[in-house]
């Protein structure tokens, strides 16, 4: 079940609330997991009871972890906690890409390759996964003791807001949220915005551009003309953040509705004036996460020059890993941290001596070519897209006809640059950061509440249409 | 107290989505149906196969989808704001044109020659497959008339074809090699000296002599008017390759109607909020003569959806005594209606009439026949105990294929017939979708000597009743 469907939108969410803020304070939470049980049991039928196991044996794993007062025992728990979370990403998510690529090294040898029947990706794991690691990490550490109830860190992992697509919220931003939090109805008519806001994202923006990008990006690449090229990579650039950071603001929006307060996943992420800039915008709960639970464990930067540039590619490659099991995403990965690593040789001078804004455009443009790699899975398609980007061939035509769609990528491209201004940043702190008063909220609300049924006009308009009788 | 406000907002949110839940649940509000055909899905049953492979969800969700309450509104609002900020279709089938005239999206592509005809962008091996058809017409017309029995095309021109002036500005691939069936087949048909009406040329001719438009600025096909001038010609071509004496039509004179299907089919699928102004349409009403002298043949069409507007604006029965419509030869309709034409008796159904039409637009006629030639052609050449032994050497063949010999026995679990019954089905597939292959003779441009000997020549009176 994903936000931007009928099913959420008009039967889970109504319910799901209604029923939320008719129980008494202390049953919230039960109710808050019950639902998220349901939206997942949903999507994931088959997996829900791995899930639910795999929280189960994490949380005692933790439990007496925490008990032990020897360090070993506490090292072995947390290891094998880790080791049970990791275990499970590992399978699902990377067993069939290590089985083919083992096959076909096998048959390049002339061996025989083996039978592996194909398995199915429990839905939302990598997030997850990484969020049980902080829970482990977390308590291992000190940052924060380990839930006392099983229900409550039942709730931490599969609350349905952040469940699919993040994001990652670490243990301890949010252990006291679920504890105890006080429920604030001005907050949660702000969540609803933000909700509006994302949906708005997701569905008037990123889907309208990702129609187009998708048809552009399944034609015949190795003819594709310049123009074409551009617009059908600049399209998906965009699509792939309103997409993404649309659903951020939907689970961010949700969290605030029932008084928890998830950490923003985007900053202005085109504004940045360099790839590092860039990753401390984007994705920023992941950015995170590998920095304290990967890069520093491996060193981080207080190593040798040659030993950082190494831990940076490593956890690089390990996020492009992180994204999708296959070889585009480690591409795209060593891609990222080759340019950190040239950055910090040399090209952060440079961005120094030009400015912010040709630094902006070449950090945006080596950002865009990387997506190419991301979106394309075959990697010789995606080296071919590339180079049609680059041969100039502006004579034959653009097949876009859709003012709709032309539109749309502009606007997007104008909201994505926005806060470049100084009157942009404060149009955004004010929507997003500002809290409203009275009569801000008798304004926003019913322009709310004309978003959401716009949205929901688009959402069912758009998959729409009918012929005139069935052809055949 | 302080919080009022906030409650009172916030709760509406939650009553403005239950709204939607009510209205999907027991809906409150009635509304105009949207236009169109969509499939029907159906209520999905829960039991814990369809929940545990997802299927019950997935169904669930299409059926939520398409009775949630207040979708129409939804739908038309919005078509109706990517139509008047956008000057757009938000219905990929539909384009909109110069001045709010409307195209079907597959006739603007044809038009740019850039459909791909039959989704192959290989001219060399559609040029062939044109030519396989053509040639295995002008045979099958030649076997027919030894039976008094007379084949013709009428081409229809598509809208795009005939006002142009309006079609959208060009932004598709073009190809590197066009091929228009339309101009192919005409050039092939002259030569061969296969009988077809080319409508597209007389339309052409027409387009600034006449006082109405030949077609509908909102509607895919033909006017009301224009369908059925030509469907008077129709009656004269058919006199002439027959020899025989029709029943006459009389039309009335032209009068505005409120707009009407099929005239403005194109405008229901846009499904808008507001109708879109257009200048009124035109209507003729129909009526035939009751001539005793005149003969009723049984009058055979098969073809695309442009012989809709003659079975809507022609009394067609006072005409003919029956006009079976094998819809793109699929479904017939108006004889044995909704039946599938692959459960016919094909020899039977030859001998039963006494005209055949092929009734396609420009665009579609890369569809000629939409496989019924090669078929016609092989019955009306070879009879079933001939066919058939071809078809057990077919299946020999077969049998020594084995991965093919596997996927019969695996199908024939599931449909619970005989792997010899489904094989014998295969095989007289491939003899009918290509019977040149099995049969030397019916290649290239030598009419076959073989006659399917169970035919027996008909006399014209055999049908024609008066």
């Amino acid at each position: 079940m994903v936000f931007s469907s009928n099913v959420f939108l008009i039967v889970f969410l109504p319910i799901f609330l209604t029923c939320y803020f008719l129980c008494p304070k202390r049953w919230r939470n039960l109710v808050l997991l019950l639902f998220s049980i349901v939206f997942y049991a949903y999507g994931s039928p088959t997996f829900i009871f791995l899930l639910l196991g795999s929280i189960v044996l994490n949380y005692y794993l933790v439990k007496l972890m925490y008990k032990s007062e020897k360090q070993i025992y506490k090292k072995i728990f947390s290891g094998l906690a880790i080791l049970a979370s990791l275990g499970l990403l590992l399978y699902f998510k990377y067993a069939n890409f290590f089985a083919d690529n083992l096959n076909a090294l096998l048959t390049t040898f002339g061996l025989q390759s083996f039978s592996f029947s194909k398995v199915l990706l429990p839905i939302g794991i990598s997030f997850f996964t990484f969020q049980s690691i902080t829970y482990v990490v977390d308590a291992y550490r000190g940052n924060h003791p380990p839930m006392e109830r099983l229900s409550d860190y039942m709730l931490y992992i599969i609350m349905f807001p952040q469940l699919i697509a993040g994001p990652i919220v670490r243990y301890c931003d949010i252990a006291d949220d679920i504890r105890q939090r006080e429920q604030n109805w001005a907050e949660s008519l702000q969540g609803f915005y933000r909700f509006v806001i994302g949906l708005s994202k997701k569905v008037l923006v990123a889907d309208v551009i990702g129609k187009q990008a998708d048809i552009l990006l399944a034609g015949d690449l190795t003819t594709m003309n310049t123009g074409t090229a551009w617009i059908a990579i600049i399209a998906y650039t965009m699509q792939l953040y309103f997409d993404f950071s649309g659903y951020s603001d939907m689970a961010i929006g949700l969290g605030k509705i029932m008084g928890f307060h998830f950490p923003e996943n985007f900053d202005n992420p085109y504004n940045s004036a360099s790839i590092s800039e860039f990753w401390r915008r984007w994705h920023i709960t992941l950015g995170t996460f590998m920095r304290n639970y990967l890069y520093i464990p491996l060193g981080g930067n207080r190593c040798s020059k040659p030993r950082m540039y190494f831990n940076l590619w490593v956890v690089f490659l390990l996020s492009g890993l992180w994204h999708g099991a296959n070889w585009n995403f480690v591409l795209w990965g060593a891609y990222h941290g080759f340019w950190l690593v040239i950055e910090r040789i040399g090209l952060n001078k440079f961005y120094e001596k030009i400015g912010k804004a040709p630094s902006v455009i070449v950090t945006f443009f080596i950002v865009t070519i990387g997506w190419a790699l991301f979106r394309i899975e075959n990697i010789s398609d995606a080296f071919t897209f590339i180079s049609r980007l680059f041969i100039f061939d502006f004579q034959s035509i653009i097949p876009i006809s859709s003012l709709h769609f032309c539109f749309t990528l502009v606007m997007a491209l104008v909201f994505a640059f926005i806060s470049l201004s100084p009157f942009g940043k404060k149009c955004q702190n004010f929507v997003f950061y500002t809290r409203f008063s009275k009569k801000q909220h008798l304004a926003v609300w019913p322009v709310s509440i004309f978003m959401l049924l716009f949205c929901l006009s688009a959402l069912n308009a758009v998959g729409f249409s009918p012929f005139i009788y069935f052809k055949f | 107290m302080k919080d009022l406000l906030y409650k009172i907002l916030f709760f509406s949110t939650i009553v403005v989505l239950l709204l939607f839940l009510a209205q999907t649940v027991t809906p409150f509000v009635n509304f105009k149906p949207l236009g169109g055909v969509t499939e029907k899905v159906e209520k999905p049953k829960l039991n814990f196969q369809s929940y545990a492979d997802g299927s019950w969800q997935r169904f669930s969700d299409d059926y939520f989808d398409k009775h949630l309450g207040f979708r129409e509104p939804l739908i038309r609002y919005y078509n109706q704001y990517i139509w008047n900020l956008f000057k757009e279709s938000n219905n990929p089938s539909v384009m909109r044109g110069k001045d709010n005239w409307l195209f079907e999206d597959i006739y603007v592509r044809e038009h740019y020659e850039s459909l791909m005809y039959d989704h192959t962008n290989d001219t060399a091996e559609m040029r062939r497959i044109f030519e396989t058809e053509a040639l295995r017409l002008w045979k099958v017309q030649k076997l027919l008339e030894e039976h008094n029995i007379y084949i013709f095309v009428n081409i229809a021109p598509g809208k795009n074809a005939i006002y142009p002036e309006y079609l959208p500005e060009n932004r598709f691939y073009l190809r590197p090699e066009g091929l228009h069936a339309y101009e192919f087949y005409k050039k092939r048909f002259d030569e061969l000296g296969v009988n077809y009406i080319d409508n597209v040329a007389v339309f052409k001719r027409l387009k600034n002599n006449v006082d109405y438009p030949l077609f509908p600025k909102k509607g895919g096909h033909w006017s009301n008017i224009a369908s059925v001038y030509v469907f008077d010609s129709i009656l004269r071509y058919m006199e002439d390759i027959g020899n025989q004496n029709l029943r006459n039509l009389i039309i009335g004179k032209p009068y505005i109607a409120p707009t009407r299907d099929p005239d403005d089919d194109l405008e229901h699928l846009l499904n808008l909020a507001f109708p879109i102004p257009s200048p009124p349409n035109y209507y003729v009403d129909v009526t035939v003569i009751d001539d005793s002298t005149a003969t009723k043949p049984y009058f055979t069409v098969i073809g695309d959806s442009y012989h809709w507007n003659f079975i809507f604006n022609i009394p067609l029965l006072d005409i003919f005594q029956k006009v079976p419509y094998w819809y793109y030869n699929y479904i017939i309709y108006g004889d044995d209606e909704n039946t599938s034409t692959l459960d016919l008796d094909l020899e039977k159904e030859l001998m039963r009439t006494d005209y055949i039409m092929l009734n396609y637009s420009t665009m579609s006629l890369y569809r000629l026949g939409s496989c019924f030639l090669p078929r016609a052609l092989l019955h009306l050449c070879y009879d079933k105990n001939t066919i058939d032994s071809v078809a057990f050497q077919v299946m020999e063949s077969m049998k020594e294929d084995k991965q093919l010999y596997a996927n019969f026995l695996e199908e024939s679990k599931i449909k619970q017939k005989s792997v010899e019954q489904l094989m014998y089905e295969f095989a007289i597939y491939l003899i009918k979708e290509n019977p040149e292959k099995y049969f030397e003779e019916l290649n290239g441009e030598k009419m076959p000597t073989s006659r399917n000997k169970n035919l027996k020549k008909k006399q014209t009176s055999d049908n024609n009743q008066k």
